[in-house]
């Protein structure tokens, strides 16, 4: 229960680091989603149950995030199902699940489903974030290649922190 | 361990119908997503409020770094516009310069009713050379030949020295080597204008005995068969004079009515006309300067008259 805090609290702090800073510097080509990297980052390496609920509360978090304009449970519907399956596959490569480039690979592969099947869920619940959300994926995805070896060991770190949070509580 | 799997499936089916069910309440307005969303950003404002001001000073930098190509092509973009614009005010500023000039070109040699050749200065004679020469961009196939008058806004300004087909070259006024026989404004005294190699001419009067003022003007007399000189061209005015006892001539400084060295387009004057202007040519004498007179009123006061002294009293 103190994990989902923790993870909540962090979330909920990189959302609005997302938002007053990483949205307000122009990235060539797209800005980069430091909330889903660490999102999906989150979820690679936790249990599946607990990654589809962490997946649930961050899409809520998004979801109701005041710039946020979308339908509400949206994000929450694609986050639970998208951090479901990273943590599936992440407890295949159990071995190899905190290797730098696994987790490059994991998580851009997994911001790139992200925002495929919000598009698509989008486009099947009408709503109007289309065409121009596409446009966005290579740049986001682009940055996540980038940005991903650059700050998964701090969210290791957390995710370690938590864990023993976790294990000491639960 | 299966048991795990089928718990966390349950599970992750709980939270996507729930989030179907929340989306499905929000389409159908039933969800007060507003109310929700403003809560956040109460919730979230010290957060973000705390970013801010780590983030805003670092802002203008970041922001430089990331649009440094960008801001490099702009900067490129607007300086190679910005040269092309200077271009084109420069070139339309000239040209307004050439039409003042052939304007007032055109009123002098309307008021004098001569015919003339517009020309535009192509080359002046370098400084190397000693002497003070003009290139033109009309020739003998415009009907220019050798002494005509070459005049601009204010007057005269030069003679044809040689003529080829397409261009002809002219002396100025201020070269030492020209001499231009003149007449003075109303009193009609004769003298000798010539160049001094500076910005003023001199002028040298045939009769010692003549009155010469600093203000009066000078006008061309006007050669034989007006060749090189028309008369009634203006030609400049007194500045100086210059009084030497027991001389045989009179001198005095002339400042030429046409800057020679800010002129661009010019009129050749191949034709006169069939009266002498006289001094109709002369532009309007400068109003005098009123000088001011100051006024003292004094009251007289009565005179104190001498009180008689002690000494005289007590004789």
């Amino acid at each position: 229960m103190r994990k989902s805090l923790l993870f909540v609290l962090s979330a909920s702090l990189i959302l609005t680091f997302q938002e007053v800073v990483i949205s307000r510097i122009a990235f060539p080509f797209a800005n980069p989603s430091i909330f889903l990297i660490f999102i999906i980052s989150w979820a690679f390496l936790e249990e599946q149950w607990l990654a589809a609920l962490q997946g649930f509360l961050a899409g809520i978090i998004l979801d109701i995030s005041p710039l946020s304009v979308g339908v509400i449970g949206h994000w929450a519907f694609v986050l639970a199902a998208v951090s479901y399956g990273v943590s599936e596959l992440g407890v295949q490569l159990r071995g190899s699940r905190r290797s730098p480039l696994t987790l490059t690979v994991v998580v851009t592969a997994g911001i790139f489903f992200t925002l495929i099947f919000f598009v698509i869920s989008g486009a099947l619940i009408n709503s109007n974030q289309g065409y121009g959300f596409m446009q966005t994926v290579p740049g986001v995805v682009f940055w996540s290649l980038v940005f991903t070896p650059l700050i998964s060991p701090l969210i290791i770190k957390v995710k370690r922190a938590a864990d023993g949070v976790g294990t000491s509580v639960e | 361990m299966g048991n795990d799997k089928a718990r966390s499936r349950f599970f992750l089916s709980a939270l996507l119908i729930t989030s179907l069910l929340l989306i499905t309440l929000d389409l159908r307005g039933n969800l007060p997503s507003e109310g929700l969303r403003k809560v956040s950003a109460t919730v979230g404002s010290p957060f973000q409020s705390f970013f801010n001001s780590i983030y805003r000073p670092v802002s203008t930098f970041t922001g430089d770094v990331f649009s440094l190509g960008r801001t490099r092509n702009k900067i490129s973009n607007l300086q190679k516009e910005n040269s092309a614009l200077k271009e084109q005010l420069s070139r339309k500023n000239a040209i307004k310069n050439e039409v003042k000039e052939l304007k007032s070109v055109l009123d002098l040699a309307g008021a004098g009713r001569y015919k003339i050749v517009p020309a535009r200065i192509i080359a002046v004679g370098s400084a190397a050379s000693f002497s003070r020469t003009i290139q033109l961009d009309v020739g003998s196939a415009d009907g220019i030949k050798k002494d005509m008058s070459i005049i601009a806004g204010g007057g005269l300004v030069a003679r044809i020295l040689s003529v080829s087909q397409n261009s002809c070259i002219a002396l100025l006024m201020d070269d030492e080597t020209f001499k231009v026989g003149v007449r003075l404004e109303s009193t009609g005294t004769l003298g000798v204008v010539s160049g001094t190699g500076g910005s003023e001419l001199e002028l040298i009067l045939l009769d010692s005995t003549s009155d010469l003022r600093v203000g009066q003007r000078v006008v061309a007399r006007g050669s034989s068969n007006s060749q090189p000189f028309l008369p009634g061209v203006p030609v400049g005015v007194i500045t100086e004079v210059n009084q030497t006892a027991g001389a045989l001539t009179k001198s005095a400084v002339v400042k030429p009515f046409v800057d020679l060295n800010r002129i661009s387009v010019v009129a050749v004057i191949v034709s006169k006309s069939k009266t002498d202007p006289r001094d109709a040519l002369l532009p309007p004498p400068p109003k005098p300067i009123p000088t001011p007179t100051v006024t003292v009123f004094v009251t007289p006061t009565s005179t104190p008259s001498p009180s008689p002294s002690v000494s005289d009293s007590k004789q």
